[in-house]
């Protein structure tokens, strides 16, 4: 089996289920956007499948491997995560946090060898921070740090990619190019998960949306399958007009549904 | 970084000579030092090998074990007020070393006081990794160690009023306040190795700590086994830091000063302070011990005072320049 | 013997006022010591109930030269409340101990006499004299000046040469040594020592680092015996490899402390125990007693 199979996963947090009989695939090539209400249970899973919390039950395997079963430096190596919380806790300048992104490749951060140090200017070339090398981490504006860090995940190449809401904060111009990385990464033959809010940037960016409710998973399909009245209403008990322009589906939220829960 | 550790292992160096040529006894420093190497004048011998050689190994050890401690406390708990003595693990260590010294146990051979104080450092830095927690603020961490410093502090002073050697209870301001007067060249036997063995393992966290610089879950994603940098750490602080104190008292502050004196200096990744650190505090140690001979005759003050009365102010300064990070 | 003349002209005017005092009846008068050396003069001195209570220190074989004798006495912590409750015609203390105590109980109308620590022979001897007077006890006073003459005349060191003085150094705890003009100081010099702890030029009692030790070359080093029940490093001190290395004759517990840290007819033991180590030392190779 090829690429990210996800099978029955469920996942507890502080003894309340989270995660319950979640399954999808993100084959190599594809950039697939998680979408859902707080509390959906998006960063439990992402979370779960970079290792950081048990599954309670199911599996999650990596081209057959299974992700639980690994070593750390093994998992680092298959999978980068970007977390939602933006945490830099020493001044450190943007160089010196995407180079952090070659650790498991057996790199020391302080010296790098050529080829790694091609890796860490073409993430940063690619998240267009490379003009923030040498600029410490608190002169940064929050955008900034928010791309220097997913410069970072890129830096890390490994084939599987896991962003939890990397956009957040980003200004229009700066969302489009994280996700024309994104997509550029999945060309190059990486799959791709990343968890969104904007439900537009997904729906135009990605070639698959799952969008989960309750720890499960309600839809999982092409932008335009998956992203209809129906899962909007189940999953965030709104109406919207969803419709479609030249780039693709266009998407308004409008009111609550009114018997939303 | 390489350049700045360099230059202070040439600094720590210089001073360890300076330290051989400080004395009570006025030795001209080239004879001193030929005599230490040839044996030639057999009084000078002996007080270069027998009482100054000890003391300027010891200030080399311990204070190399302070600074690189300190760095890599706080890279380990991203906090910059880490320090072991600040936290409460020298004074732990002390209550250790005390517990076996005074009660007798120390007959059992030289290495007992050493077990002891390794045993009470490393049962406060699990203690602070347990209570503080390693994504604790940088107040609850102080709050921790300031409980742990009185308590232990109060304890090492009831074992030593118990004791029923009239001396005893005179040597509280040696296990508070430490001091490398006259150590004997086996007291420096007996520590070195283990403080090496600490600073292997703290030198084996420093990817680890570079990746923690992003957080928890980044470092475990970044292939950071956190349960063994963990141990690793505890470890490596306990028996470099435990291994001092077992020999020459709670030395504080130096662990605090000297980090933050040459971070500014580094890239600021933690992996890129401990070397640097490490001979800084070994530097730091030195002066302060050799001023120590110097501004006092007689009755020698604690190298431990003298690392107080420049630490304490700087942490003050620290602690109001970082009021809305404490707050 | 000019210099004790006046400290015998103070002892036998305090005499005089002691006759004219409450007790003057022909019965011995009662005595409270708040002090460890008036302690230990007193016990020697007075007659058997003239003791109401003694210092607690006095039971402590460390410091006390009669520890034992001590034990059959009650014990007093130095505090005022006790001398009230207990009535005793004289008050005897040191003259800078519980100082309050001392004027507290002036101003109560008791008799109070202080004594200054003893930092000579001639000291010693006026100390043991004015406690018999105040006792009245002047012939069990007597007998113990002669007993502490007899002993200071011994000569288990005849057989050294009249210029034979080796350099002593007390090591003490901590590094503390014996400066000039202590009562160590005046008992090492006694025993034909050249004390090396008055040699910095120090009064007093002065620090001195391991590093001194060994530069000043002594011959004999002093130490204080070893406690192994109950370990500090003040004893640690006392195994360091250059102590050993120093080529000095390493003597623990030649002296015990209790003999100097006060002074008393006893003290002249610790003058002939240190000539006996001086005796025995190579350059004094020669018949003792």
């Amino acid at each position: 089996m090829s690429g990210l199979v996800v099978e029955n996963l469920a996942a507890d947090l502080g003894g309340r289920p989270v995660l319950a009989g979640v399954g999808f695939r993100v084959a190599p090539g594809e950039t697939v956007a998680l979408l859902g209400p707080n509390g959906a249970g998006k960063s439990t899973l992402l979370r779960c499948l970079a290792g950081l919390i048990p599954a309670s039950g199911g599996t999650a395997a990596w081209e057959g491997s299974g992700l639980a079963a690994m070593t750390s430096p093994a998992r680092a190596r298959t999978l980068a995560y970007l977390p939602q919380d933006r945490v830099v806790h020493w001044n450190l300048a943007a160089g010196a946090i995407v180079a952090l992104g070659r650790l498991p490749h057996g790199a020391s951060a302080g010296r790098l060898s050529p080829a790694d140090a091609a890796i860490v200017a073409n993430a940063m070339e690619t998240m267009d921070v490379a003009h923030l090398e040498d600029r410490p981490a608190s002169a940064m504006s929050g955008g900034e740090l928010a791309r220097v860090l997913a410069a970072r995940l890129i830096a890390q190449d490994t084939p599987l990619v896991l962003a939890d809401e990397p956009a957040a904060s980003l200004d229009p111009a700066h969302q489009i190019r994280l996700m024309a990385a994104f997509r550029r990464q999945a060309r190059q033959g990486k799959a791709v998960l990343v968890s969104l809010h904007d439900i537009e940037l997904a729906a135009r960016w990605s070639d698959r949306v799952i969008i989960l409710r309750n720890g499960t998973v309600i839809a999982d399909g092409k932008p335009d399958n998956a992203i209809t009245a129906e899962t909007m209403a189940e999953a965030y008990g709104i109406t919207a007009r969803i419709g479609h322009d030249e780039c693709g589906l266009t998407f308004t939220p409008l009111a609550l549904t009114g018997n939303g829960d | 970084m390489t350049r700045l550790a360099a230059l202070m292992a040439a600094l720590a160096a210089l001073l360890f000579l300076a330290s051989l040529a400080v004395g009570a006894s006025d030795i001209p420093v080239l004879h001193g030092l030929a005599a230490l190497v040839t044996g030639s004048d057999p009084l000078a011998a002996t007080i270069m090998r027998d009482i100054r050689l000890p003391r300027a190994l010891l200030g080399l050890g311990i204070g190399f074990s302070l600074g690189l401690g300190g760095a890599a406390l706080q890279g380990f708990l991203r906090n910059p007020l880490a320090e072991p003595g600040l936290v409460g693990v020298s004074g732990a260590a002390a209550l250790g070393a005390v517990a076996v010294f005074y009660t007798g146990l120390s007959a059992f051979g030289g290495f007992t006081v050493q077990l002891g104080a390794l045993a009470g450092a490393a049962g406060a830095v699990v203690f602070l990794i347990g209570l503080a927690g390693r994504r604790s603020s940088p107040m609850t961490l102080v709050l921790a160690g300031v409980a742990l410093t009185s308590l232990t502090g109060a304890l090492t002073a009831l074992a030593l009023n118990l004791s029923p050697n009239p001396f005893a209870s005179y040597e509280i301001i040696f296990w508070l306040l430490g001091s490398l007067k006259d150590r004997a060249l086996g007291d420096a036997a007996l520590a070195l190795p283990l403080m090496a063995a600490g600073w292997a393992l703290l030198f084996a966290c420093a990817s680890a700590l570079d990746a923690l610089t992003l957080g928890d879950d980044t470092a475990r994603s970044l292939g950071v086994n956190l349960p063994r940098t963990a141990t690793m750490l505890v470890a490596g602080v306990a028996l470099s830091a435990g291994a001092g104190v077992a020999v020459a008292g709670t030395i504080g502050f130096v662990g605090l000063v000297v980090p933050h004196l040459l971070r500014p200096f580094t890239d600021e990744r933690p992996s890129s302070l401990l070397l640097a650190s490490g001979f800084g505090g070994a530097a730091l140690l030195l002066a302060a011990d050799i001023a120590v001979r110097l501004l006092t005759t007689g009755r020698e003050l604690n190298v431990g005072v003298l690392t107080a009365l420049i630490g304490a102010p700087f942490f003050l300064w620290l602690v109001m320049s970082n009021r809305r990070v404490m707050a | 013997m000019v210099r004790r003349s006046g400290i015998r002209v103070a002892a036998a005017l305090l005499a005089v006022l002691a006759g004219t005092g409450a007790w003057a009846d022909g019965a011995l008068p009662t005595v409270h010591s708040l002090n460890l050396c008036t302690d230990q003069l007193a016990m020697l001195i007075a007659a058997p109930g003239q003791i109401r209570s003694i210092s607690e220190l006095a039971i402590d074989p460390s410091l006390s030269a009669l520890a034992g004798q001590a034990r059959t006495y009650p014990a007093n912590r130095g505090l005022a409340e006790e001398v009230v409750a207990d009535q005793p015609d004289l008050v005897v203390t040191g003259a800078w101990s519980a100082r309050n105590a001392t004027d507290l109980l002036r101003s109560l109308g008791y008799r109070v006499e202080t004594f200054r620590p003893d930092l000579t022979l001639d000291g010693i001897r006026g100390d043991i004299l004015r406690m018999g007077d105040l006792l009245h006890r002047r012939d069990t006073a007597r007998e113990l000046v002669a007993g502490f003459d007899a002993e200071l005349a011994r000569a288990p060191d005849a057989g050294c040469p009249a210029a034979f003085h080796p350099r002593l150094l007390v090591f003490g705890p901590n590094g503390v040594t014996e400066g000039a003009g202590t009562l160590p100081d005046t008992v090492i010099k006694a025993a034909g020592f050249v004390n090396l702890g008055a040699e910095p030029g120090t009064g007093g009692m002065a620090f001195i680092s391991l590093e001194q030790v060994i530069a000043m070359r002594p011959d004999v080093i002093l130490l204080p015996a070893d406690d192994p029940a109950a370990p500090a490093l003040a004893q640690k001190l006392f195994s360091h490899p250059a102590l050993k290395a120093s080529g000095a004759r390493i003597v623990r517990g030649a002296v015990d402390a209790a003999l100097w840290t006060c002074g008393g007819p006893f003290t002249a033991r610790a003058v002939t125990g240190l000539k006996r180590l001086k005796a025995s030392l190579p350059g004094c190779r020669g018949p003792g007693s």
